[in-house]
């Protein structure tokens, strides 16, 4: 500090005020570092939301969950504000995940099965409210760890660990120009990961012919199976279901009837999230779902649990530890008659 | 006491007996069952690792240590609700290893596996998802949008449960 | 409980004076941080040399863990810098990547874990608690085989396992003691004698 005062006759204030300003800058980025505040974390996530869907981008991607591991190809097209988009199994039986306005429709053709789920309206990060970022701040830690690179890319790292044992910690490496998520792991309590994806290569922003994304089968093969979905009305509606005790930062985010598997009877549908990630929960008669075993699965970091209640069958799924999916599956009700 | 450590373990002993099961220790043999019980449940979890010599070692240069004393903190309060009575459910069939008995003998399909190489326990389960249900859950869940189409891998990586689903 | 709580009685008691608490932490993370370590140290020899050093400097430095993270967590970060410091003070590089900074979790891969492990007669020791483990849990009885199963590997509290397999909590206690007991009938041999008699 002494350098510049001695010589503040002869240096021109303008570069006193760029030193000063800069050692404020310092000392600001010193105050915040290394901890991120609710509303950093966010916006990052919206940036990597948004450049999911903007910009093209095409790649391998490696998947381990459970032990397994599996090896994607995924081509990203953006043409003209419409996004296609191809995911193709590179291990196992070549199956295909393809997204087009908003439309998913997955090809099996070991099993001859094709699944179509309509596009939903929530196709965006959504924005969360400030109570919802405070309570997302309340239930994880924010962190950022030093830039590595990832795929080739340099990669900024983010680590949102919970304070409780209801939630998975999270790390995201996002890349440091765009924002795109190259990858993510989901780690337990023990320190265990129990799903990572990564990007092992990949082009960013490239030329890309919506072609790229075509599946590779017509829209229903013939003598395939379409098991279809139907989402319904994107705004809520009451089932008559609710659950009464809600893992702490866990809020209702959408209600509704829907279909699954084509069928005619109606799904109760609920979903609660915690601002980063979900749970689902599908309360239907249970003479709909005739030999569907009760029980606790999962994959990876997917934890499901079912169980039979009244003459329903309650299925809870989500990207949450088997208690916090068994914690909501079990306490689902009626709702009370005012 | 060997009863108490597994509980100790599981987090199943209530504050006042923890005291009480620390001082009883003294017979020999109580730190070795308890890594006994510890070496169990990581083999089971596929996460063995061998340090065989390094207890003893440790032993004495802790013992070399002087002795530690923090201030006393109030303890965290634990997540307030009660697990849900047991009255309203039905009892269910559990996935795992149990599920191996629903095909064949368990003991059989340990011995297969065991030939086959793989000799972590945890690999010899089976495991089917509902897919129906996980393709509706992703077009709500955050990851689909941060993440793009990727998450939809675990529609397709899972094994094809045909029938009903 | 997850190991938050569980490990948080053992911290304590450790943080007041008692050393037996600690012990019993060093007895339940040691194979673990070896693991991590050995990845970063790769003689055998001195991986031990360094877990220990770890686990020294993670007992001195107590009175400063307030439980924020968990203890692992906490226990990991010493590790770390410790191994790194003991690298450094040798004039060998710590590997520069960043993959074990800033408490990465350890890799799901077995392969990876078994390579990076000890001398081949530790690895062959290891395989054989594996072993004895998989045959002594297909012959326990199916209640008990369940009841562990899902204490261990599903991770869930005895309040769950009771919901689950429909009985008293009591029962499951009995279960799960039964079931350790039993295979650690077959395990005992297997993981010496004196070394651990202590107490």
């Amino acid at each position: 500090m002494s350098a510049v005062e001695a010589t503040s006759e002869s240096v021109a204030p303008r570069r006193r005020t760029r030193v000063c300003a800069a050692m404020l800058g310092l000392l600001a980025a010193l105050a915040l570092a290394p901890h991120a505040r609710a509303e950093d974390v966010t916006a990052w996530l919206a940036r990597a939301a948004h450049a999911a869907r903007t910009l093209n981008y095409v790649g391998t991607i490696v998947f381990q969950h459970g032990g397994r591991t599996e090896t994607l190809r995924l081509t990203h097209v953006n043409d003209g504000g419409a996004e296609y988009e191809k995911l193709v199994n590179l291990d196992g039986p070549a199956r295909e995940v393809i997204r087009s306005h908003g439309e998913v429709r997955c090809y099996y053709p070991d099993a001859k099965i094709v699944r179509v789920e309509p596009r939903t309206f929530r196709n965006v990060f959504p924005s969360l409210s400030p109570q919802q970022q405070r309570s997302l701040a309340e239930h994880y830690e924010f962190r950022k760890a030093e830039n590595v690179r990832v795929a080739g890319f340099e990669a900024q790292v983010h680590v949102l660990e919970p304070r409780d044992g209801r939630r998975y910690g999270h790390k995201f490496w996002t890349e440091r120009e765009t924002g795109l998520l190259l990858k993510a792991r989901m780690i337990n309590e023990r320190q265990e990961v129990v799903e990572q994806f990564a990007f092992t290569d990949i082009a960013i922003g490239v030329k890309l012919d919506r072609e790229l994304a075509k599946p590779t089968w017509p829209a229903v093969p013939p003598d395939w199976q379409l098991r279809e979905g139907s989402a319904g009305d994107p705004a809520s509606h009451d089932t008559g279901w609710v659950v009464a005790k809600l893992p702490p930062g866990f809020v209702k985010v959408k209600e509704g009837f829907r279909h699954l598997r084509g069928r005619r009877e109606q799904v109760a549908h609920l979903v609660f999230s915690d601002g980063l990630v979900a749970v689902s929960v599908f309360v239907e008669p249970i003479a709909a779902v005739a030999g569907q075993a009760a029980g606790a699965m999962r994959q990876g970091g997917l934890n499901v649990y079912a169980h039979k209640m009244d003459d329903h069958l309650v299925t809870a799924l989500g990207e949450a530890p088997p208690i916090t999916i068994r914690q909501i599956a079990q306490s689902v009700s009626r709702q009370a008659r005012p | 006491m060997n009863e108490e450590l597994s509980r100790l373990m599981d987090g199943d002993l209530p504050d006042a007996e923890v005291d009480r099961l620390l001082n009883e220790c003294r017979r020999d043999g109580a730190l070795a069952t308890w890594a006994c019980y510890q070496v169990i449940g990581d083999t089971l979890r596929g996460t063995p690792g061998a340090m065989p010599r390094f207890s003893r070692r440790f032993a004495h240069a802790l013992a070399a240590e002087p002795t530690v004393l923090a201030p006393r903190r109030r303890a965290q309060p634990a997540p307030s609700w009660a697990w849900a009575a047991a009255a309203s459910v039905a009892a269910v069939a559990v996935v795992g290893w149990t599920a191996l008995s629903l095909t064949e003998d368990p003991a059989t399909a340990i011995a297969k596996a065991l030939e086959a190489g793989s000799v972590t326990p945890a690999r010899v389960r089976p495991q089917t998802l509902p897919q129906d249900y996980v393709l509706a859950h992703q077009q709500y869940t955050p990851a689909t949008a941060y993440q793009g189409v990727s998450p939809y891998v675990r529609v397709v990586a899972a094994p094809i449960v045909d029938g009903a689903r | 409980m997850g190991d938050r709580e569980v490990d948080q009685q053992l911290v304590e008691r450790a943080q007041r004076g008692d050393k037996r608490a600690f012990e019993l932490l060093v007895a339940k993370y040691q194979r673990k941080l070896g693991r991590l370590l050995s990845r970063m140290v790769r003689d055998p020899a001195e991986v031990e040399d360094v877990t220990q050093e770890a686990f020294i400097k993670a007992y001195r430095a107590l009175p400063s863990f307030r439980g924020d993270s968990a203890f692992y967590t906490w226990l990991y970060r010493i590790a770390i810098n410790t191994a790194k410091n003991y690298l450094v003070a040798l004039g060998r590089r710590a590997p520069t990547t960043t993959e074990f900074d800033n408490e990465d979790a350890e890799n799901f891969d077995d392969a990876e874990a078994l390579r990076d492990s000890a001398t081949p007669e530790d690895h062959l020791h290891g395989k054989q608690i594996a072993e004895t483990v998989t045959r002594a849990m297909a012959t326990l009885p199916e209640d008990l085989r369940t009841a562990i199963t899902l204490r261990e590997i599903d991770g869930l509290a005895y309040e769950e396992i009771a919901t689950l397999m429909n009985c008293p909590i009591g029962t499951v206690r009995s279960r799960i003691f039964r079931a350790r007991e039993a295979i650690a009938a077959e395990l005992r041999p297997l993981l010496g004698t004196d070394e651990n008699r202590r107490w």
